[in-house]
């Protein structure tokens, strides 16, 4: 009686320990998720080879405010008839939904405002060279020809008596070229097609799905209303947002068929084998407090936690419902059961464990941050596996039918398993890693990891053709520490072919203070002098100071150091064009540094899984079968290495069939690693081959109907991590029974 | 008493748009009349008064309007000859036009040409005693130019350029 009571009191003050250290992880983590910074760029997520440049530009180019284009194109009505009432729909349009504004490309109003007060401080490099070398015959008669010509004069005369700035004027590059304004709308007329475009700018969270779906769902109304006044017309849209409201929409559609569906599957199975939901309210309560304190651990450790590596994780539920389905089953097999499966609880997550600690060697500090958090949340589940599952009142045996089942195939493999077994294995394991190395493709560009509707594509490339308002992803990034300087870097560039600048609209203040000396010259030389008496008037009056250009928001941004003047592009960037200089004058694509990024994960990512195959096989050897003889316990572990090199090998080696591999193929790899751990030492260890097959089982088909129901989705990313552990799994669960069976189980 | 002041509402914008439509009926009219048959050979003295400028700048010289070009030759005070056409303002003797002159150029050979299709596109017509009226629409013509008048009974005598900073154009255009 006394020792019930003794036993009962320690219960108690675990019990006690462990709500006390859980309401602990819960307030910490709360306290500590408030004074968080996520990451979420893949820029943050590489700080070692992203510049500060190239991270300023990235942080310039608002990712929450998004531009869109709409295009209404027709044969059939002038741009005098489309135009009016594009206009009408728009004001309703705006005036109902204020987060969307007509985005002001160029306002020609203020920017011929600018060179109207700066006149006389501009001038084109023809000019300049014409003033440096005192060609003033040339430059005055040029301006005698304008004055005389019926075309407006546009400056002040006053201030720019050589009409220099209006010269300047008309050689600037037109950023919507054809393209008339009318009040931030344009038109054009090309080959009896008559175009009338819409800019918009949204401005509240482009990462909002919400906020996304109403933005589009009042454009559509907006282009129906036209549509509908103007039957027949084209209608072309642009713009980001479109394609992840398609994309939202549809993984919207796929949660809720595939997910609902695999969910209610699992769910019925779970609760059919079982016969009680106890199992997977334990199940949720557990996966709870063990990402919490993983989660706890990252943000302690880690100064900028990345959003990404919440992603990487999923393969943490898989594992912790795993350790729950084994717990349960052995559990309701009695105590016997439960104590041959612990040893192989914690062979299993110890390897795992030390597996994702491996990550920290890695340079890279997403994967770091995900080596943390699965460290730490697993360990947290195997403890409390052990210590709290046998608090539970004894759960009742499975289903007579699934017993019976995992028997006959427990009964089956061990008919099919020969002396030659490890052979065979061992065959098929290096044969499959073998071909896989040699027909090994990956492709890490990032756009072959979203999809878009095919008529969404149409319509944007379509406007990409025929507007040419667009530049290429490629930028030039000139630094200074002064706005001036940042300039004056960028003039030196020269001429690049088909590149727009800021230094195309003004020029450094150094060069235009050089420009109105050189003028003072001119204008008291005798043929200035004679000039300005023709014209009638005394002497030059300056502009008034330097003014901010209206379009230097699209090209000059501050950085922590000072300022970065961006040099964008009409056509591909040629390397030989200019000659990089670290921190100074960098060449930037964001899609091929999102893609690099991508490999060099994906890079990381195989190196961690050939570390963790060849760690395995030492690690396993040492503590599988502890108490059996050597041979006997490097024959169990090279096996669990054979099942899971087989099972990830064969699942790369398909996968690639479909599309070449990418990161997500690895996370996916990863799970089923970790995963084919778990089956190998659950099969190898002292439990009885029917207890372990019924956990591992139904391990696997939950696994592959949650995970592998991804395999369908039609965003190429998800569905490459879907089909892999859908393969992996199967081929995980489908060897591992293979493994010779403990004598002592 | 609301549904009556709705409908006397409803009369007056209706009564102004046709107004409005009976004012670019009767310029556009006046543009007709104006217009002559092309070729045409004319005299121009054109006189640009400057904001900022004590006195006008006057040059003078002969226009010949085509189908698809002006030739502006000016004599006075400095010989120059500009061949204006649908792609811009070219130099005598250069293949690339004036850049950017493209959009005041097309303008201009609407104007002298009475070409009403391209005036009616791109101007509110109206009618101030023997002038056409006419305000630019787009927003990039309208920030230079504030209005055009086309003058003239049988013929286009006299065309104003007014622009938005206060310089005014005024060419006067004569039988040769």
């Amino acid at each position: 009686m006394k020792g019930v009571r003794a036993a009962l009191a320690t219960r108690l003050l675990l019990l006690f320990v462990v709500i006390v250290v859980i309401v602990g992880v819960v307030a910490a983590l709360s306290a500590q998720l408030s004074n968080t910074q996520w990451s979420s760029s893949l820029a943050d997520a590489l700080p070692n080879e992203v510049s500060e440049l190239q991270r300023s530009y990235l942080a310039s180019q608002q990712p929450n405010a998004q531009q869109l284009l709409l295009g209404f194109e027709s044969q059939q009505y002038s741009g005098s008839e489309i135009l009016p009432i594009v206009q009408e729909q728009l004001k309703l349009l705006t005036e109902a939904e204020p987060t969307i504004k007509l985005a002001e490309m160029t306002n020609p109003k203020a920017v011929l405002s600018f060179y109207q007060n700066q006149a006389g401080r501009l001038a084109t490099p023809n000019d300049m060279q014409a003033l440096a070398s005192g060609d003033y015959g040339t430059l005055i008669s040029e301006a005698q020809k304008a004055l005389q010509s019926p075309a407006p004069v546009l400056v002040p005369l006053k201030q720019d008596p050589l009409l220099l700035t209006k010269r300047f004027v008309q050689q600037l590059p037109d950023l919507m070229p054809g393209y008339k304004s009318h009040n931030g709308l344009y038109t054009r007329t090309s080959e009896s097609i008559h175009q009338v475009l819409v800019p918009l700018r949204i401005a509240g969270d482009a990462l909002s799905v919400t906020q996304s779906g109403q933005s589009v769902l009042v454009i559509n109304d907006f282009i129906a209303k036209v549509t509908e006044q103007l039957p027949g017309i084209n209608v072309y849209r642009s713009g980001l947002l479109f394609h992840s409201d398609a994309a939202a929409k549809q993984a919207k559609q796929e949660m809720t068929w595939f997910g609902g569906l695999s969910l209610l599957l699992v769910l019925a199975l779970l609760l059919w084998v079982f016969r009680s939901g106890q199992q997977l309210f334990y199940t949720l309560l557990l996966l709870s407090v063990s990402a919490a304190t993983g989660l706890l651990a990252t943000l302690l450790l880690s100064s900028r936690p990345h959003v990404l590596m919440l992603v990487f994780a999923t393969s943490f539920i898989g594992l912790c419902i795993d350790y729950v389905i084994h717990g349960f089953i052995a559990r309701s097999h009695g105590a016997k059961a439960w104590s041959a499966l612990k040893p192989a609880l914690w062979l299993s997550g110890l390897t795992t464990i030390f597996g994702y600690i491996l990550l920290l060697l890695l340079p890279l500090p997403l994967l770091q941050q995900l080596g943390i958090f699965m460290a730490v949340a697993l360990f947290t589940a195997i403890v409390l596996v052990v210590v709290t599952l046998p608090w539970l009142p004894q759960p009742g045996a499975s289903r007579p039918g699934w017993q019976r089942f995992c028997h006959s195939m427990a009964q089956l493999y061990r008919q099919m398993r020969q002396p030659d077994t490890t052979a065979w294995l061992s065959v098929m394991a290096l044969a499959t890693l073998g071909l896989l190395l040699w027909s090994f493709t990956a492709n890490d560009n990032v756009r072959l990891l979203a999809s878009s509707p095919e008529s969404l594509l149409q319509q944007e490339n379509h406007l990409r053709k025929t507007t040419d308002f667009y530049f290429q992803p490629d930028v030039l990034l000139v630094s200074g520490e002064t706005q001036q300087q940042a300039l004056e870097r960028t003039g030196d560039l020269g001429d690049i072919n088909g590149s727009v600048s800021l230094y195309d609209y003004m020029l450094p203040a150094s060069e235009q203070q050089q420009l109105l000396q050189q003028q003072q010259e001119l204008f008291k030389s005798p043929e200035g002098k004679t000039y300005m008496q023709w014209l009638g008037l005394g002497q030059l009056v300056l502009a008034s100071d330097q003014q901010e250009h209206p379009l230097q928001n699209q090209f000059l941004y501050p950085t922590e150091e000072g300022w970065m003047s961006v040099v964008r592009l009409k056509q591909p960037f040629n390397h030989g064009d200019i000659t990089e200089s670290p921190g100074k004058l960098e060449h930037f694509n964001p899609i091929e540094h999102a893609s690099d990024a991508l490999a060099e994960y994906r890079h990381s990512m195989q190196l961690w899984l050939i570390a963790l195959l060849l760690v395995s096989l030492p690690i396993l050897a040492m503590f599988l079968r502890n108490q059996q003889a050597n041979k006997r316990r490097i024959q169990a572990a090279w096996q669990v290495t054979c099942v899971m090199t087989l099972s990830v090998s064969t699942a790369l080696l398909l996968a690639q069939l479909i599309q070449p591999l990418n990161l997500f193929h690895c996370i996916g790899a990863m799970f089923v690693l970790v995963l084919s751990i778990d089956y190998g030492v659950f099969c190898a260890g002292r439990l009885k081959r029917e207890h372990a097959l019924q956990a591992i089982y139904l391990s696997a088909f939950t696994t592959m109907v949650a995970f592998g129901a991804l395999s369908f989705s039609s965003t190429p990313a998800i569905a490459a991590f879907g089909i892999i552990v859908l393969i992996g799994v199967f081929m995980s669960a489908l060897f591992s029974p293979l493994i010779i069976e403990s004598p002592d189980n | 008493m609301m549904r009556l002041l709705v409908a006397m509402m409803l009369l007056m914008v209706s009564a102004v748009i046709a107004a409005e439509d009976k004012m670019t009926l009767k310029a556009l009219s006046a543009l007709e009349k104006q217009s002559e048959p092309l070729p045409l050979s004319l005299e121009f003295s054109q006189k640009k008064q400057l904001s900022g400028l004590p006195r006008p700048l006057v040059s003078a010289g002969q226009l010949d309007i085509r189908k698809d070009e002006i030739v502006w030759t000016t004599e006075q005070p400095q010989q120059q000859q500009l061949t204006i056409n649908r792609q811009g303002i070219f130099e005598q003797g250069s293949e690339d036009s004036v850049s950017g002159s493209d959009t005041i150029a097309q303008l201009l050979l609407a104007i002298l040409q009475q070409d009403e299709a391209v005036l009616k596109q791109q101007f509110r017509l109206s009618l101030e005693q023997n002038c056409v009226v006419m305000v630019p629409e787009a927003d990039a013509l309208a920030s230079v130019i504030e209005k055009i008048h086309s003058c003239g009974t049988d013929r286009v005598e006299l065309v104003e350029l007014f622009e938005q900073n206060g310089n005014t154009t005024r060419i006067e255009l004569s039988k040769r």
